[in-house]
This record gives C-alpha cells, sequence and structure tokens, in this order.
C-alpha cells in the first residue's frame, strides 16, 4: 500500500508515542462512558416521554428523571471529548484532518447538530411535565441528533483509516459533500456503538432505579431497576449478533487476527464479550442487589477497556505500516508535561471535592442570607 | 501543498472560521467575566442582605450557563473543528507545538464546566460558604483558561524567540502574549457589563432595576480601563509590517479598525448618557442595542487581528495558503504541482494549462479569495490582460505587501495567468506587457 498522504509534520512529537496512546485510550474510555449515557439515555428518555404521555406513570417519572440528568451527561460528553481528539491529531494529524476535510459539510455540522441536541435537552430539563410532553419532540429529536452526530464521527473515523482511498475521493468532489457509505464496516462499527450506548443507558437506569429505592421510592424504584435490565440485557444479547458482523465485515487480515490467527487479540476480543455477558448474568441474576450492580458495572469498564484497545490494535494493522511514527522525531518538552500532568489530577480532585460537598450538604438548609 | 484544500463556494474556509469564531469570542469572553461578577455580585448580596439581589442573580445564573455552557462550548469546539478543515498544516503545526498547553487549558476547562454545573444546580443545596467558594472555583479555572488559550493565539501572530529556538515558553510567553491579556480581560469585563444591563433591565422593581443598570455600568467602564491601555500596548507589540497595515497602510483594515474604536467609543458615551445618568429608564431594547453594537465590535476587530497577520497565518513560519516561506525557492525550481499531493495534475502542458492553472488557483489562492464571492478574484483582476497578470504573480509578495509570492515554476506562473485571464474571456492583448526573462 503505497497512498497519498500528507509528509508527517516537521515539528517533533511533544512527548513519546506511548505516552499520547496511553492519555489518547484513557480519556477516550472515559468520553466513551459518558457519550454511550447520553446517545443511549436520550432514545430511553424520548421511549419513556411517549409511555409518559400515555399516562404510564412509572415512564412519566423515569422520563422526567433522565431527562433531567441529560444536559449534565452531555457537558461531560463534549468535555470528556476535547482530549482523546487532540491526542489523536497529535498522532494521527495527516489521516485525521484529511478524511475530515473530505468530509468537511457533515463534519462541521456536527457542531450545530450539537448545539440543536443540547439545548433540546436542556429545553426537556427545564421545562414542567405539561410542557415537556406537549413538545415531545424536542426529545426525539436531540436523541436523533446525538445518534446522527455519532454517525458521522463513524464516518470519519473509518475513512481516516482507508488513506488509499483519499485521493480519487477527494478529486471526486471537493466540496466536502459526502459521507463513507462504501465503507463496508461503517453500519455494523455504528451499529456496534449505537447498541452499546443502549445496554450502558440501561444499567443507568438501573442505577435511577437503586437510587430511588433508597431514597423511599421502592414500587418506582423496582420498576426502574428491572426496566433498566431488560434493555441492558436485551441491547447486549443483540450486541452480540452485531459484534459478529462487525468482526465479519473487517479486511480478511484483521478478521483473521481476531478469530485465532493471533492468540492475543482473539483472547482480548473474546474475553471482553465474554465479560460483558457475564455482567448481564449477574444482574439479570438479581436485578436488586446493589452489590450485583456495581460488579457488573466494573465488568463492563473492563470490557469498554479492552474493547478500546481492540479498536487500537485494529487501527494499528490498518495504517500501523503507514502511520510514519517511526519516522517522528519526539522531544519531549519536559518543562510543559508534568504541569499538565499534576493539573490533570488536581483537577480530579478540585471536581471531586466539589461534588463530595454537594453530596454532604445537599440536606443543609437551604439558601439563606447570613 | 499537502492537504487537500476544502471548496467553500462564495465564502472560502476562512470565512467558516470567522462566523463560528466571532460568535465564540462574544460569548466566551463573557464566560470568564461573568464568572467574576456572578461571585462579586452573590458575595454583596450576602454580605448587605439583598435578597431579590439574589434571586435576580440565581435567574442570571441560568441564563449564564444556558448560553456559555452550551453556545460558549460548542462554538470554541466548532472553531477547533473549522481550523482543521481550513488550515490543516497551520493546525497540525499549533497542536504538535502546543498540545500540552491545549491539555493544560483542557483541565481548565474540565473544572471550569463542572463547577459551572454545580454551582447552578448548587443554589438550593450549599451553604452560602461553599456556594461562592465554588463560584471562586469557576471563576478561577474560566480565567485560566484565557491565560493557557490567549498565549498559543497570540503566538500566531507574534511568535517572537520560538522561530529561532522551536521553544513551548517562547512561543507561549511570545510578545503580544501580555498586551492581549490585558486586552481579553478588558474585553471579559466590559462584554460582562453589556450582557448584564440586559438582564438588569429585565427587573421589574423600577428601584433595583436602577440600582442594577448602574452596577452593570461599572463594569462598562472597568472593562474600558483596561481595554484602552491594552489596545495602545497590544498594537505597540506586533510586527511593524502588521501595525503599518492596521494604521494607513491597508485602507480596509484601517477602517475596521477605525470601526471598531467608533463603535467602542459609541458604547462607553451612550452607557454613561443611559444607564448611569438615566439607569431607571434604561430598558431592555437599549440593553439589546448595545449588546448587537458590542458583538459588531468584537466582529471587525477579529477581522482586524486576522487581516493584519497577513500574508501569514502564522507569523514569518506560514503562510495562508500553507506555505512556508522556506520552500518558495524550491517549489520555483522544481514545480508546485509535481509536488502537491491532492491535485488533479502534476505538470503543465500546452493543452492543460487552463486546468492546471484552476489547479494552482484552488491550492494557493482560494485559501484567501473565491471567485466571485468574499474577496472574488474576478472583480479584482478586472480588465487585466493575461501578461498583466503573469507580471503581478511574478512580483506578488512585492506588490503587494499581504500577499504570499507565487510558488512555482515561470510555466506554473503562466498557467494561472492563463486560467485567471479566461476569467474575463482573456481581455485582448494590445499592448502586451514585455515578459522576457531576467528584466527585473
Amino acid at each position: 500500500m503505497n497512498p497519498v498522504l500528507p509528509p508527517v509534520d516537521p515539528l517533533p512529537l511533544p512527548a513519546p508515542v506511548w505516552l499520547i496512546v496511553l492519555l489518547q485510550t484513557v480519556t477516550f474510555i472515559l468520553h466513551l462512558l459518558a457519550m454511550n449515557l447520553l446517545m443511549g439515555g436520550g432514545v430511553l428518555a424520548a421511549i419513556s416521554g411517549a409511555r409518559g404521555k400515555a399516562n404510564v406513570p412509572h415512564h412519566r417519572k423515569l422520563a422526567e428523571t433522565i431527562g433531567g440528568i441529560l444536559p449534565v451527561v452531555t457537558a461531560a460528553t463534549i468535555t470528556l471529548g476535547i482530549a482523546p481528539l487532540l491526542f489523536i491529531q497529535v498522532l494521527y494529524g495527516r489521516f485525521f484532518f484529511t478524511s475530515s476535510i473530505l468530509l468537511a459539510v457533515p463534519w462541521i455540522l456536527v457542531i450545530v447538530l450539537l448545539c440543536l441536541a443540547y439545548y433540546g435537552h436542556y429545553f426537556s430539563a427545564l421545562s414542567e411535565t405539561v410542557r415537556r410532553e406537549r413538545f415531545l419532540w424536542v426529545a426525539w429529536l436531540s436523541a436523533l441528533f446525538v445518534i446522527a452526530i455519532g454517525f458521522i464521527y463513524t464516518n470519519n473515523l473509518t475513512l481516516m483509516q482507508t488513506p488509499e482511498r483519499f485521493r480519487e475521493l477527494y478529486l471526486s468532489g471537493r466540496s466536502g459533500l459526502r459521507l463513507n457509505l462504501a465503507e463496508p464496516t461503517l453500519l455494523p462499527r455504528f451499529l456496534h456503538f449505537f447498541v452499546a450506548s443502549l445496554a450502558v443507558a440501561g444499567l443507568g437506569t438501573l442505577l435511577i432505579g437503586h437510587h430511588a429505592r433508597r431514597r423511599g421510592d421502592p414500587k418506582f424504584g423496582t420498576w426502574a431497576a428491572r426496566y433498566g435490565m431488560v434493555w441492558f440485557a436485551g441491547a447486549t444479547m443483540v450486541q452480540v449478533l452485531v459484534g459478529f458482523w462487525f468482526l465479519l465485515s473487517q479486511p480478511d487480515a484483521i478478521r483473521a487476527a481476531f478469530l485465532g490467527g493471533s492468540i492475543v487479540h482473539t483472547v482480548h476480543l473474546f474475553g471482553a464479550a465474554f465479560l460483558a455477558l457475564a455482567a448481564v448474568f449477574l444482574i439479570v441474576m438479581k436485578p436488586d442487589s446493589r452489590r450485583h450492580f456495581w460488579i457488573s458495572a466494573a465488568l463492563l469498564v473492563v470490557t469498554v477497556v479492552v474493547m478500546v484497545l481492540v479498536r487500537h490494535w485494529v487501527r494499528r494493522f490498518m495504517i500501523g505500516d503507514v502511520d510514519g511514527f517511526e519516522q517522528m522525531s519526539v522531544e519531549t518538552q519536559w518543562g510543559v508535561l508534568p504541569i499538565f500532568l499534576v493539573l490533570f489530577v488536581a483537577s480530579l480532585g478540585v471536581i471531586g471535592w466539589m461534588l463530595r460537598r454537594m453530596r454532604i450538604e445537599s440536606g443543609a438548609t437551604p439558601d439563606r442570607i447570613d | 501543498m499537502d492537504y487537500p484544500l476544502w471548496e467553500v463556494p462564495l465564502m472560502g474556509g476562512g470565512i467558516v472560521i470567522a462566523l463560528i469564531a466571532i460568535v465564540h469570542v462574544f460569548v466566551s469572553h463573557f464566560a470568564v467575566g461573568g464568572g467574576l461578577f456572578l461571585v462579586l455580585t452573590e458575595r454583596k448580596a450576602r454580605r448587605e442582605r439583598i435578597p431579590e439581589l439574589l434571586d435576580y442573580l440565581r435567574r442570571h445564573a441560568r441564563f449564564f450557563v444556558l448560553l456559555t455552557l452550551v453556545f460558549g462550548a460548542a462554538t470554541g469546539v466548532g472553531i477547533w473543528f473549522a481550523i482543521g478543515l481550513a488550515s490543516p498544516a497551520a493546525t497540525s503545526l499549533l497542536i504538535r507545538n502546543f498540545v500540552w498547553g491545549w491539555a493544560i487549558e483542557w483541565c481548565f476547562f474540565l473544572v471550569e464546566i463542572a463547577a459551572a454545573l454545580i454551582y447552578y444546580y448548587g443554589w438550593d443545596r450549599f451553604t452560602p460558604r461553599t456556594h461562592q467558594a465554588i463560584g471562586w472555583i469557576y471563576f478561577a479555572a474560566a480565567y485560566l483558561s484565557l491565560v493557557v488559550i490567549n498565549g498559543i493565539l497570540a503566538f500566531m501572530l507574534t511568535p517572537g524567540k520560538w522561530l529561532e529556538t522551536g521553544a513551548f515558553w517562547d512561543g507561549f510567553f511570545n510578545p503580544s502574549y501580555f498586551p492581549s491579556l490585558v486586552l481579553r480581560t478588558g474585553v471579559a469585563v466590559s462584554l460582562t457589563g453589556l450582557y448584564v444591563l440586559l438582564t438588569a433591565s429585565m427587573i421589574r422593581s423600577e428601584r433595583f432595576r436602577g440600582r442594577q443598570v448602574r452596577y452593570a455600568a461599572k463594569w462598562v467602564f472597568a472593562g474600558f480601563g483596561l481595554l484602552v491601555p491594552g489596545g495602545v500596548w497590544y498594537l505597540l507589540s506586533i510586527p511593524v509590517e502588521a501595525r503599518a497595515m492596521a494604521i494607513g497602510g491597508a485602507p480596509a483594515v484601517t477602517i475596521f479598525l477605525g470601526l471598531s474604536l467608533g463603535l467602542s467609543l459609541f458604547i462607553l458615551l451612550f452607557t454613561w448618557l443611559t444607564a448611569w445618568r438615566n439607569p431607571r429608564q434604561f430598558n431592555a431594547a437599549l440593553a439589546t442595542l448595545f449588546l448587537v453594537v458590542g458583538f459588531a465590535v468584537t466582529g471587525v476587530s477579529e477581522w482586524v487581528r486576522e487581516a493584519v497577520r497577513k500574508p501569514y497565518v502564522i507569523y514569518e513560519t506560514m503562510y495562508s495558503n500553507s506555505l512556508r516561506p522556506a520552500q518558495i525557492d524550491a517549489l520555483a525550481a522544481d514545480g508546485y504541482l509535481p509536488r502537491a499531493k491532492f491535485v488533479a495534475l502534476h505538470e503543465v502542458t500546452s493543452s492543460n494549462r487552463l486546468d492546471a492553472g484552476r489547479e494552482l488557483f484552488r491550492f494557493q489562492c482560494s485559501p484567501c479569495h473565491t471567485i466571485d464571492g468574499y474577496n472574488g478574484i474576478r472583480p479584482l483582476i478586472r480588465g487585466w490582460r493575461e501578461s498583466f497578470i503573469a507580471l503581478q504573480l511574478r512580483n506578488l509578495d512585492e506588490l503587494k505587501g499581504f500577499m504570499p509570492p507565487f510558488a512555482g515554476t515561470d510555466e506554473e506562473r503562466r498557467a494561472l495567468a492563463h486560467y485567471l485571464a479566461s476569467l474575463w474571456g482573456f481581455p485582448p492583448e494590445e499592448h502586451p506587457v514585455p515578459l522576457q526573462e531576467g528584466n527585473e
């Protein structure tokens, strides 16, 4: 393969490749979990909104609860998405910028869709039940826009892995008005993320149920836990099929590697799938157990971590021989890098402190002048 | 040359960046200054025991969150998307060089967003002391994110010692870093005054409204107190060529700078005449007018800041069309088309001159020029003969200081001239410009 590609940026890398990959992976995992909650939560909120409008009280309450959380989840998704996007541009800039330009119009549309979805979620969160249900289409549209953003991302991140198509695609139209629909992995890959989002949102709903039970609403709590379980288990079952489709759609060499050709890769992929199924099993066995919930949530996080590794390997398989890493000189910016690492830990600490104060003081007397 | 070029009809990629950037600047500076407003005003309300001020603040906080958290954050990411599309090589350079700067800014951004949400959702949950502490955390994080991004933005016009050392801190604390920081702080404070005028003007109680309107006016004045010295210091810190363009060298730039100053003066004067002198008569219509004028000031000022950087996107390092000054000689000798990655053809032949010229136009000119839209080339070369265009292209950077030199062989230059002349159907060569080589 000898694709037409922009040359490696002449400036040295400001840190070793492994560190940038590590930071990209860690921050991407955080983004992914928030994104799953946003995408799946949006769908669940809209569905429950519709059922609530038809006077099913539990659904009405669930729609309100999820809807109230979604603006915060949106903020988290965007904020946590910045860092992995930054690091991917450091390492894979010449792939990523090129594929973005090829899809420029949908890519820039992401910003518009994001604004609309964000305001839509705020509208639902800040509305009383009557207004929220009267304008239920806002919740549907917001969910749809988030899904559309995910789809555009899948288009860009698959296209960046096929540089051999760049030049021909560009010369066939330079205004960036296209998607990567010819990509065989596109649909299964997108569905893989979408179905995972429904599963994670199902798990989130389970947690809402547990909270409600502790706060003295056992009827709704037990219902929500069961309802979340159905989504979590159901979506994960569907994921087995989607996952296989995704695997089969891969280029021959990659598929072979993950189907026994390489023991390490195969073990990771199927191990992760097994962990997800184990998480489902634990929940279905005892949906009301908080212990089971936290164990399966932990299993799910491990699954996501391994899947992100798998994704990283797939990318290496696709463009590892042209990524130019060995041509990149490294001049680690020791005068700045430690500041970032310290601040990163410190910022998590500050956020943790604020959340802790919120928890502790939530029972305190409301707003008073003193 | 290395990346494909995104074609945006009638606008060009630069205008896409500008449209997003101007609204972002307008909102993000409020996100910083507005944080200071929230904490100082909450302290005042609690110390002086003014419950109505606290009620007002709570409504203002909702407006603040909906505007800055959503629109501010999304447009901030939007600028980043847009510069990657319109100037990928420059974006890559900035990211390679400043990734840890951005990563540090991201840490502050994380805290900023979290603190804003906790502050907003926590009105009834926190003790006043903790609530104010969280407000201060918000403001500190927001201001620090400005402190960081300011270094990268100022770098593009004044890379300073970085040009020799390539060192992070030399690029970051560059010659216009501090003037720009003072200027941006002033923008943040005065814009906050304008936004607060709007929310204050909607207060029902006339007495309380009058008080808040006057309080907001003080913010406008305080902001101007920083804007004026910051602006002068900034103008003194930028490269001589850039300053010359702003103060007469390039009429359009000077007019825009004049507009920026004139409209700012309008805001200052009328804030004094209306909000300060007759605060109780102040209303939402006036406040909206001030905000619109403030937005116009933001727009023209950003335009000036971008314009004076020409012909560079990163001063003395990369031209607006992504070429580096050091590349020009080699391209003149070996040709642009053979080296460009995403062009449709790699050499000029007698049969493809028009297509070759169009391709050269796309990659070297269209980063700034469209055909008939913004900065359209067709009206700019009305009636020019092909030989005259070719001559102009040969000395482009000398004839027009704000343009980069043409990069390519003589054959390519003539092909570009051929294409440009075709836009007016090849004006007749009654008096062809002598074009023998070596007659400079």
